[in-house]
């Protein structure tokens, strides 16, 4: 992948978004970063811009992120999107890869699963 | 969808649909008709909300539970029965819209806390507003509401768990090893990795799968992701 890399983060916890971002904003290689916490704010956000990484949690306050993740398909057709759980339910993480996940991230993650899905080498369930 | 309780103040809001083509009326009264036999029949919460949280729909069950008449509980909005504290009082209630909700509390209306555990089929309108749900509870028995708050505890520990590894190798990457805060970056993620085990135990004990790791994998060490790359 060459040039900027466009990445979204959306989890309702605050710790998450930053640690996603600072891990992202650490490789220091064009890599940008935006982030959500609530399915209205990522659909905005997801309508409103481009993207080629999107990290989605599963379970967000406001709503479903396997919901979510049908919306933001809408108009990030394009994108890699890896759903992020804590809770690993398998048909959850199922409904996400069938909807168009790229793969999905659990808690706790280290910082080579985001690498991993930032540059495409994740496998589909990290 | 009937209404099946009567609220004058809210009928400006309500607008009358289109009544629908000849050939499909049967189909559509057949599926009311399956609807109706389905509330009446399943042991569980029934009701359906629309996106301010009126009840739109309820059977019995829910209402009786709750220590309410339907059309007592009709008269209120989910989030008045749900626990919880939020700044918007409806935030309150939206974890109940996720596909798979989990655990959540109602409040009956004598006080008691009742833990539910939650399915709902949501929908939202184009602009990603949240406009309704039919949700389905089931009750859960005090044996099972202890194991759904220590499981849930476990669950939530990996939220900051997250947070710590993440920085603790953020922080070991950004010295060098004979610089001081190395080691300590290196004390807080082996801590932290003493914290994931327990909290896979307590997951174990609860009959949750594991978490973060795929079969066969092992946590990575500090560092060890420049190593990979």
């Amino acid at each position: 992948m060459s040039g900027c890399i466009r990445t979204l983060v959306v989890d309702d916890e605050e710790i998450i978004c930053e640690i996603v971002r600072d891990i992202l904003v650490s490789e220091g290689r064009g890599v940008e970063t935006a982030a959500a916490q609530s399915c209205q704010e990522a659909l905005r956000l997801a309508r409103e811009g481009t993207f080629d990484v999107v990290f989605l949690d599963v379970c967000m306050e406001d709503g479903s992120g396997v919901d979510l993740l049908e919306s933001i398909r809408q108009h990030q057709p394009d994108a890699r999107v890896y759903m992020i759980t804590g809770y690993r339910v398998d048909k959850e993480i199922q409904q996400a890869l069938t909807a168009g996940a790229s793969g999905v991230i659990t808690k706790p993650f280290r910082v080579k699963d985001i690498l991993a899905a930032l540059y495409g080498t994740a496998s589909p369930q990290a | 969808m009937t209404y099946t309780h009567d609220r004058p103040e809210d009928s400006q809001e309500n607008t009358s649909p289109a009544p629908p083509p000849v050939g499909r009326s049967s189909e559509l009264e057949e599926i009311a008709q399956r609807y109706r036999e389905l509330k009446r029949a399943i042991p569980d919460l029934m009701f359906v909300v629309d996106g301010a949280g009126r009840f739109l729909d309820m059977n019995e069950q829910f209402a009786r539970r709750l220590g309410y008449s339907p059309d007592e509980l009709g008269r209120k909005r989910l989030y008045e029965v749900v626990d919880g504290k939020a700044e918007d009082p409806r935030q309150k209630m939206m974890p109940f819209f996720a596909r798979s909700g989990g655990r959540q509390t109602l409040v009956a209306k004598n006080g008691q806390r009742i833990t539910v555990a939650v399915s709902a089929v949501s929908r939202y309108t184009e602009e990603g507003q949240f406009a309704g749900a039919l949700v389905v509870s089931r009750v859960l028995d005090d044996g099972q509401n202890r194991a759904g708050v220590i499981a849930e505890a476990a669950q939530e520990m990996n939220q900051p768990l997250s947070g710590i590894y993440g920085y603790s190798e953020l922080l070991k990457s950004s010295v060098t090893p004979h610089d001081p805060a190395y080691r300590y970056a290196k004390k807080i993620y082996e801590q932290s990795e003493r914290l994931a085990a327990l909290v896979r135990r307590i997951k174990a004990e609860q009959g949750l799968p594991p978490d973060g790791l795929a079969p066969g994998a092992r946590p990575s060490e500090p560092g060890e992701q420049e190593a990979d790359r």
